[in-house]
């Protein structure tokens, strides 16, 4: 089975052909069936092949299936070949389960929408873009994988794009990508340049790895910061996360999908990745886990405010990342992916039932309009339930086992700064997800009537993918139990062949006293962000607005998101757009439009005027005839001079 | 010697006859006289044949040209009302200075090129180029296939002349 | 004996005086005898030359000179006609359809 790895991007590209190409005529079921049936497939043969890995041996873990050459520049080569071990296998289940369940339940969501279709297109090109990016196995296929990505994620952003706002958003995070791919790429460059000075053609990553030793720590530290640009920029990270949010004008299983389960985290899994170059380029894990603590701090302050029931989401997830960068930051890779894993299962669950409420309330997304919506949706709320107590870190829940895992992980191995920044945006979790949770879902209709009658639960194509993600979400952390709690790490265990870089930081063995105060400390600090929610939003609605007035300049500057996208626009966009503006009226214009238009009007006033020889009269006729019967005498005249 | 005095006298008058009359031709405003010129001007350069010791093209060339080709233009003269072109004032533009110009060149270059170099060329063997015997026997042999390729084109130009001249089209279908 | 060059020059005022007929009139049967004339004088030189040399090609020439000719004459007065038909007029200047 280990040399049909291609299988699993496989289907969803037959699937996207199918629909893409025959699709028209489909009825919508069909067209369902397809492309939810390609992405089952996958995940099917996903699992076959996580099983048979699982009877090989730890070290042995590591198969590759090579399909074909794909460039071959004289020394370099590059190939299409895929790679198996922990790391993708685990990575591959992810994506290809999350995006099953998904697209199980876009069937129900995007029901009436006349792009019905080109959303099933684009989804299943996602999927297969995303595997290809997971399974690649040199930086140049993963690179193709990123920027296809990159594609889908523009291409469903904007699905609707015949509103400016999403054509927009679209727009944003595609150039706000382009920034941070530019940085990829100079890594891949720096990397190939490198390493072409040894003799070595190639960016497989096994052959990088192997010889990684042969960087120096200023190249190293160089290629693996750049590689972080291109994470910052695809993971939504300081500074280039202002794509995220306005992303959410998308379909809302895109968010789900692409914004919130599997795009977003290819900077980790990147970063995860490469970690044999990071664990090199100590400077880089710093930058790496001091961007990702201010991220989780920095996007959570902004979720505190917002009233969009989706742009919670969205910065919620960013600053999620940003734990998932921490922890990868402070060189524990495995805790990284755990939570990646586990953020996959809740965050994709949030945002599948924020799609649930905004099918109820007709599109509306305002949470202050919201309310009660408790009794009105059942299955949603106890969804959305289970994966709030998840994110917020409830012991328990999948969410308390990875993030517990990152915060202990990087107050364990000396980052207290980092730690701190961590656990705090941890309470400000708690408090956001809650005041979400208790404004939207309980306490009295706020609901204009006509919208409450028709308030009703998701189909069960909609619930039934919810429950399971639900499941997950609750279940998901137990394959990663610390030792501490009883449990024996399977998960780290799992990785340890991949993560060879973070071996290099083994460290003794923590008193189990510590790291029960730390866990102490996160759970405690999430039930205060909890009953903090619960006094300002059940007992005192009144209290946040008093707040809010107290505090009027903290308050602002977080609601208009600390004008970030204005000191963007201002500093970069506008600029930009005022160059390309003296471009367009003064150099094309000016130099190459009349450049070009000359010599058309040349043309023009050269035939005009040869035009007139033709006049139609035999006569003038006779007279060309003549004349260069004329220039052919005073040839030979010429010739019997000499 | 007489009879080259004689010779160079007929010369002169006979080439200042084709000149003279091949300018009235192209001179005159009334159509048939300019025809009745051209006749002229045929049976000088016949004249000139002759004296070239060519006499059966000679013969050949007041057969056709005096003969054929002069009435064939007759007759569309007086099938066709020339009034309009006979009374059109003559209108003097650039275009025919130019063109009158330039042939006054050509001519000059023509002469200088032609009239002071010596001809060169292979001294063919024959004795007399004008008997009608030796041209016969030349076009049924040398010039066999010629000779029959230019009767088919006498047929196609007859066809083609009757095909065209017809005031039904081919078809009947129109006018 | 008449040097030869001597037919050349005639034929060559003979040939120019049909060109300047042919691109000076307007009377298509004026233009028509111009082109003859322009023929005759070839026909002259090629005697002319065929005369000096011993030669009997050029009198062989000018035999299907005057085939062509003749059969030119026969379906060029047969234009003529045709063009009157149309435009009641032989006036080269009405002629101008292959204008660009």
């Amino acid at each position: 089975m280990m040399s049909h790895i291609w299988l699993i991007p496989f289907f969803p590209m037959v699937g996207f052909l199918i629909n893409g190409l025959l699709g028209v005529r489909f009825k919508r079921s069909w067209i369902h069936v397809i492309a939810a049936s390609a992405i089952g497939l996958s995940f099917l043969t996903t699992i076959i092949l996580f099983v048979d890995l699982m009877k090989v041996a730890p070290e042995a873990r590591h198969f590759e299936d090579v399909l074909f050459n794909w460039i071959v520049a004289g020394k370099f080569k590059a190939q299409v070949a895929f790679l198996i071990d922990p790391l993708s296998i685990v990575m591959a289940l992810v994506v290809t389960g999350v995006s099953f369940m998904i697209h199980i339940y876009s069937g129900g969501y995007m029901e009436d929408d006349p792009g019905f279709r080109r959303f099933f297109v684009y989804l299943n090109l996602f999927v297969f873009s995303m595997l290809i990016l997971i399974l690649a196995n040199n930086f140049l296929l993963m690179f193709v994988g990123w920027e296809g990505v990159g594609l889908c994620s523009y291409l469903l952003i904007g699905f609707w794009f015949e509103k400016d706002s999403a054509a927009n958003a679209g727009k944003k995070a595609f150039v706000v990508n382009r920034i941070g791919d530019f940085g990829f790429v100079l890594g891949l460059f720096l990397i190939v340049a490198t390493l072409s000075q040894h003799g070595i053609w190639s960016l497989d990553f096994d052959v990088v790895f192997k010889n990684a030793p042969l960087f120096s720590t200023t190249t190293v530290t160089a290629i693996t910061l750049l590689l972080f640009v291109g994470a910052t920029g695809k993971s939504a990270q300081i500074p280039l996360y202002v794509w995220l949010p306005d992303a959410m004008e998308g379909p809302t299983p895109v968010s789900s999908l692409i914004h919130a389960a599997t795009m977003v985290t290819a900077g980790v899994y990147m970063i995860a990745r490469c970690n044999v170059l990071y664990s090199m380029a100590p400077v880089s894990l710093e930058v790496v886990a001091v961007i990702g603590a201010l991220t989780a701090f920095y996007a959570a302050t902004m979720a505190l405010v917002n009233n969009d029931f989706k742009r919670i989401l969205a910065y919620s997830t960013v600053s999620q990342l940003g734990y998932m960068f921490m922890g990868v930051g402070v060189g524990a890779y495995s805790a990284g992916i755990f939570h990646l894993m586990t953020h996959a299962f809740f965050k994709g669950l949030l945002f599948l039932a924020s799609g649930c409420v905004m099918h109820a309330m007709a599109g509306e997304l305002d949470i202050r309009k919201m309310g009660g919506l408790k009794k009105f949706m059942p299955v949603t709320f106890w969804t959305y339930m289970m994966a709030t107590l998840a994110i917020c870190g409830i012991p328990g829940f999948s969410g308390f086992f990875s993030k517990d895992e990152i915060l202990w992980q990087s107050f364990h191995r000396g980052h207290i700064v980092v730690w701190l920044l961590g656990t705090v945006a941890a309470g400000l979790t708690a408090f956001y997800m809650f005041r979400l949770t208790f404004v939207a879902f309980f306490g009295k209709p706020r609901m204009d009537d006509e919208l409450k009658h028709h308030l009703h639960e998701a189909p069960k194509v909609m619930t039934y993918p919810m429950i399971v993600l639900a499941i997950a979400s609750v279940v998901g952390g137990y394959i990663g139990v610390p030792e501490v709690l009883g449990g024996s790490n399977r998960f780290e265990k799992f990785f340890e062949p991949v993560f060879t870089g973070g071996a290099a930081h083994a460290l003794a063995h923590a008193s189990a006293s510590v790291e029960f105060l730390m866990m102490g400390i996160s759970v405690a600090v999430a039930v205060i962000g909890i009953i903090v929610a619960y006094l300002f939003y059940i007992k005192n609605p009144e209290l946040p607005v008093r707040l809010a007035n107290g505090m009027k300049g903290l308050y602002t500057l977080l609601y208009n998101k600390y004008f970030v996208d204005e000191i963007y626009n201002s500093l970069f966009v506008q600029g930009t757009k005022d160059f390309a503006t003296f471009l367009w009226q003064k150099v094309d214009v000016g130099i190459v439009d009349a450049a070009v238009n000359g010599v058309a009007s040349l043309v023009e006033w050269s035939g005009g005027m040869i035009r007139k020889l033709q006049t139609g009269y035999v006569q003038t006729y006779a007279f060309s005839i003549l004349v260069g019967g004329v220039v052919v005498f005073v040839y030979f005249f010429w010739e019997s001079l000499f | 010697m007489a009879v080259l005095i004689a010779k160079w006298v007929v010369f002169v008058l006979v080439s200042l006859l084709a000149i003279a009359s091949s300018v009235l031709m192209i001179y005159v405003k009334n159509t048939l006289h300019s025809a009745l010129f051209m006749v002229m001007a045929f049976i000088a350069s016949a004249i000139l044949y002759l004296l070239l010791g060519c006499q059966f093209l000679a013969m050949l060339q007041i057969i056709v040209y005096a003969g054929a080709v002069m009435m064939l233009i007759i007759f569309v003269i007086m099938m066709i009302s020339l009034k309009d072109e006979e009374k059109l004032a003559r209108k003097i533009t650039k275009t025919k200075v130019a063109g009158v110009v330039i042939s006054i060149l050509f001519m000059m270059l023509f002469i200088l090129i032609m009239g002071f170099n010596s001809v060169k060329g292979k001294m063919g063997a024959l004795t007399s180029i004008g008997d009608a015997k030796t041209i016969g026997s030349l076009l049924f042999t040398r010039f066999l296939l010629p000779f029959e390729v230019a009767s088919v084109l006498l047929l196609a130009a007859m066809v083609g002349a009757v095909m065209l001249s017809k005031k039904k089209s081919f078809g009947g279908e129109d006018q | 004996m008449i040097p030869v060059q001597l037919y050349f020059v005639v034929s060559a005022i003979l040939f120019v005086i049909g060109v300047i007929g042919a691109l000076t009139r307007r009377n298509a049967i004026v233009v028509f005898m111009s082109i003859e004339m322009m023929l005759n004088a070839v026909n002259l030189t090629l005697i002319a030359a065929s005369s000096y040399l011993h030669s009997i090609d050029g009198v062989m020439f000018v035999f299907f000179v005057m085939t062509v000719a003749a059969a030119e004459a026969a379906v060029g007065l047969a234009i003529f006609l045709m063009m009157y038909r149309k435009k009641d007029t032989i006036k080269l200047d009405e002629f101008n359809l292959l204008k660009g």
